[in-house]
């Protein structure tokens, strides 16, 4: 009964959703298609996690097993999506790109054939809660952003560029993308994954490329080389996978530890690729010029989710080396350092969202670097909840630069006037990121328990943790600007927006208020999972932090907004009001002539009447740190940190 | 006369009671000393200063005045720094997690930081602006401080570093110093004066707290007086062993930053990020390392 429960979610958007959204030609069909298909893969992942958490044993794993035939169709599924990646190579004529998909092609083909072509039967799905934890985000985050993308892209449709790419050829990529994700975290078989892995790669090249266009088309082919590169260290991995052990499943690759350190640490990079930490960011940050679902569904939510759970589920196979795990932790200490520092940089809304995402995947990878089961139920926390909040706010950043048509931060003054129902969402998921006692805090607050296992790392965490407060803190200062109005107006929002954005911000409170609960009954017992029997001193940790409740603060800060309420915002009237110091005479709209409600603060009368401008904007290190040069530093540094890891490694075998 | 004592003890000793009592004792602790303050600087100033008690005739008169404002968030920000305030010293006072005491005050600190950014004045924005590069320039040091005292005690809790019988100055004397640098960032004092300060007008005016008048800055008033109390109880547990030495060591502090406020001038959010990212900070992490070696 799960397994088809597990089909059906693969499944559904694959065929159903994907193929008939390309052959229907009416919009108002299509888009009906795509919220049944929003809510039929909320439900099936709900669904699946509540049937696979009743299995028995420890870490309540679910299996699904299948004779050995069933790998020959993993290699050529394998085949076939990298063919279809062969053939986009050619037709771009992009060296680079046709070297890797033959390469790759290879080494799927020679895996296959070495040593004994399997013939037992073999585990081919394996849900833990790793896994549930995955499904959860990809159906119920991806159903939101999928339901989104149904007011997004018919008010995109209005005034997109020239050789923009039709709304079938969009959701024929995106919805296949969601089955293709469920799919890679549930594998357990490695031919399987890599086809779903690949799969993925190939729809995050359509999607960035949909709106046509010079730039966007360079973007695409950025991400799909660096990926292409991703997917060779995978194929590699694998090969050794199959060398070393004659199997070609996660498991084989955790029994005989004395051989899986080089396959995992090539697994290693390969997830480095796909979750865009130093030194392969560059296709993300490319990949910020597609419509904003396909960057909330693949560029925060999800996609580069798969690369942090790649590295999450193969640490098994390298914690018995620990100069290799601190390496690795520190590789991901740079990325959330790097990602921070360069978020402070930027005054494009969608380019922090970036960064913070690298930087947050960074952290996720240091956590499961740090030899601890708190640490690797901080990476847990951290993928959740940034998942959720991150998801939340680029679809806000879309809604608010489809309405002021710009995406800069700076433009974003004054929007708890001009969009209301928006600027309350998106104030809630930044708060969201930062303040306890939301998840994100909470998980930060793990994170650097855990790291008093290794003080080498504590640097960079503290940097990059006061980091991460500085560029919030702008961003949610410039939007919630204005001046005194009596009543906010209702907000023009269509209603699948509506809808989307108001489930997303009402997950990001829920989760908000049961963070320590799943803590302690979904993270705690995959990290005993992974870490059997670690120090006692962690376990002692694990259980000292439990003790803390989140609902005291909500009740708190719910109680303080009913007094709050009550007390001052009904009884504060209009002449309690008064304009800002501006060392002049504040002109108003009375008396500037403008016909404008927002009293235009900013100006002031100066000698002889004359009306000056002022302005300020935010602080963003310019002339103390240039972008260009960070990176530029950042990635060789990053560079070298690779280059010792898989020296290590090799010396380690 | 032994039993009231020991009644009065047991009391206290319950954890409601006991957070009535700080919550009440903890400002006036903190306009004492912030009351001291004053007069230090008049006396180093050659004036005769304001009485000792002037902090407490600042704010009644602040809240006997005309309730103004620019818009309603303001005062709402002005509540949650209040209140969150209180919180971090309240849970401090309980012995819990010190990172999440860490993190309760610092949201206190957005919360200012927020209100000074939700009105239209140019003055209060850069005046916030600059308070985040302070909490930037502050965290990390505060930060490795409780790393620092988590590789001594093996535990978080501040209970637990109750319990140790070695005072935390001898073991973490140059995370005192870097501390004293935190707290005279955090309580605007020369040369870090430079979001908002107690003394002259500066360059924008009062900064981030410009824009709230009346009751709503006497609030922000009583918040201060909080964090004032918040700093006192963390310098007075670099000596927790005995509880007059400890006091000592607070007062000390306090006036060393006095001194060190009459002796500087204001300086610039460049200058304060490079040198607290350096000095403090490697004072900070030598420390931590002679205490993980």
């Amino acid at each position: 009964m799960t397994e088809w429960v597990l089909f059906g979610l693969i499944g559904v958007p694959l065929l159903v959703g994907g193929v008939l959204a390309a052959l229907i030609s009416s919009d108002r069909l299509r888009f009906a298609l795509v919220a049944a298909c929003a809510l039929l893969v909320a439900a099936g992942g709900i669904g699946l996690v509540a049937l696979t958490a009743q299995a028995e044993g420890p870490g309540r794993i679910w299996s699904y097993t299948v004779s050995g035939e069933f790998a020959g169709v993993g290699t050529l599924l394998e085949l076939a999506i990298l063919a279809v990646i062969f053939g986009v190579a050619v037709k771009i004529r992009n060296f680079w790109i046709t070297l890797f998909a033959v390469l790759q092609v290879i080494l799927a083909i020679g895996c296959y054939f070495w040593g004994h072509v399997e013939e037992g039967e073999f585990i081919l799905f394996r849900i833990d809660n790793l896994s549930r934890i995955m499904l959860l985000v990809t159906s119920v985050v991806g159903a939101a952003i999928l339901v989104f993308s149904i007011g997004y892209m018919r008010e995109h449709e209005h005034h997109k560029p020239e050789g923009a790419g039709s709304l079938k050829r969009f959701y024929f990529f995106f919805l296949s993308f969601l089955g293709f994700m469920v799919g890679l975290v549930v594998s357990n078989h490695l031919a399987y994954f890599s086809f779903f892995w690949e799969a993925t790669t190939l729809c995050s090249y359509a999607l960035i490329g949909q709106d046509g266009g010079e730039a966007r088309r360079v973007n695409a082919v950025r991400a799909l080389l660096i990926n292409s590169f991703g997917g060779v260290a995978l194929l590699l991995g694998i090969f050794l996978v199959k060398y070393y052990t004659d199997g070609e499943t996660f498991l084989n690759l955790f029994e005989d530890s004395a051989y899986a350190l080089l396959p995992a640490i090539l697994l290693c990079i390969a997830a480095f690729t796909k979750s865009a930490l130093f030194p392969f960011q560059s296709w993300l940050l490319g990949a910020m010029v597609a419509p904003t679902p396909v960057s909330a569904m693949l560029h925060a939510a999800t996609m580069v989710k798969a690369g942090v759970y790649l590295v999450l589920r193969i640490v098994p196979g390298f914690y018995e080396d620990s100069g290799v795990m601190l390496i690795i932790a520190f590789a991901g200490s740079l990325s959330f350092v790097g990602g921070a520092l360069l978020a402070c940089t930027q005054s494009n809304g969608k380019k922090v969202l970036a960064y913070s995402t690298i930087s947050n995947l960074g952290l996720v990878v240091a956590c499961a670097g740090i030899d601890s089961p708190l640490a690797y139920a901080a990476g847990l926390a951290i993928i959740t909840f940034h998942a959720i909040s991150k998801g939340l706010l680029f679809l806000c950043v879309g809604r608010i630069e489809q309405r002021i048509g710009s995406r800069d931060i700076e433009d974003m003054d004054g929007l708890l006037y001009k969009m209301p129902f928006t600027a309350c969402v998106i104030l809630l998921g930044m708060m969201s990121m930062l303040l306890p006692p939301f998840g994100m805090l909470l998980s930060k607050w793990l994170a650097i328990e855990a790291t008093i296992r290794s003080p080498f790392l504590l640097v960079f965490m503290v940097m990059g943790c006061a980091l991460t407060v500085f560029f919030w803190a702008k961003w949610i200062g410039r939007i919630q600007h204005t001046g005194y109005h009596e009543f906010l107006p209702k907000e023009e929002i269509p209603p699948s927006m509506r809808i989307s954005l108001g489930a997303l911000a009402l997950m990001v409170l829920g989760t908000g208020l049961v963070t320590m609960l799943i803590y302690t009954d979904v993270f705690v017992p995959m990290s005993q999972a992974v870490y059997r029997g670690g120090a006692d001193l962690n376990w002692k940790a694990l259980s000292e932090v439990s003790k803390f409740s989140a609902v005291v603060i909500f009740v708190g800060i719910a109680l303080g907004f009913l007094f709050f309420y009550f007390l001052v915002w009904r009884r504060f009237r209009p002449h309690n009001v008064r304009l800002p110091f501006l060392c002049g005479e504040n002109v108003t709209a009375a008396n500037s002539g403008h016909d404008s409600r927002e009293i235009r603060s900013y100006d002031f009368y100066s000698v002889g009447g004359k009306i000056e401008h002022s302005q300020v904007t935010s602080f963003y290190f310019r002339g103390i740190i240039s972008e260009p040069v960070a990176t530029r530093v950042m990635n060789w540094i990053a560079l070298l940190i690779i280059i010792v890891l898989i020296g290590k490694t090799i010396a380690a075998m | 006369m032994d039993q009231i004592l020991t009644r009065i003890s047991e009391i206290c000793g319950n954890q409601y009671v006991y957070s009535a009592l700080v919550l009440i004792l903890a400002p006036l602790a903190g306009a004492f000393i912030m009351g001291l303050d004053r007069v230090v600087t008049a006396r180093m100033q050659g004036r005769m200063g304001p009485p000792l008690l002037q902090p407490f005739y600042d704010i009644f008169k602040l809240f006997g005045k005309e309730p103004i404002a620019l818009h309603r968030p303001q005062i709402m920000y002005a509540m949650l720094h209040l209140v969150f305030m209180m919180l971090a010293l309240l849970l401090l006072a309980l012995g819990n997690d010190l990172l999440m005491v860490l993190f309760v005050q610092a949201f206190s600190v957005i919360c200012l930081v927020l209100g000074g950014m939700s009105v239209r004045s140019p003055y209060s924005w850069i005046g916030s602006q600059r308070k985040i590069l302070q909490m930037l320039a502050l965290e990390p040091i505060l930060l490795v401080m409780i790393l620092a005292i988590n590789l001594r005690d093996s535990s978080f809790l501040g209970s637990e570093v109750m319990k140790n019988s070695q005072p935390l100055l001898l073991s973490m004397p140059l995370l005192f110093v870097a501390f004293l640098c935190v707290i005279g960032i955090e309580l605007e004092k020369s040369p870090f004066d430079l979001a908002s300060s107690h003394h002259a007008h500066q360059e924008i005016v009062k900064g981030i707290t410009l824009e709230f008048s009346g009751p709503f800055l006497g609030l922000l008033e009583i918040a201060h007086l909080y964090e004032v109390a918040f700093f006192a109880w963390l310098m007075w547990a670099f000596w927790h062993t005995n509880f007059w030495i400890g006091c000592v060591v607070a007062l000390a502090g306090f006036l060393f930053l006095t001194i060190v406020d009459n002796a500087f001038p204001r300086l610039t959010t460049t200058w304060m990020l490079r040198f607290m990212w350096t000095v403090p900070l490697t004072l900070a992490l030598a420390n931590l390392i002679w205490l993980w070696v």
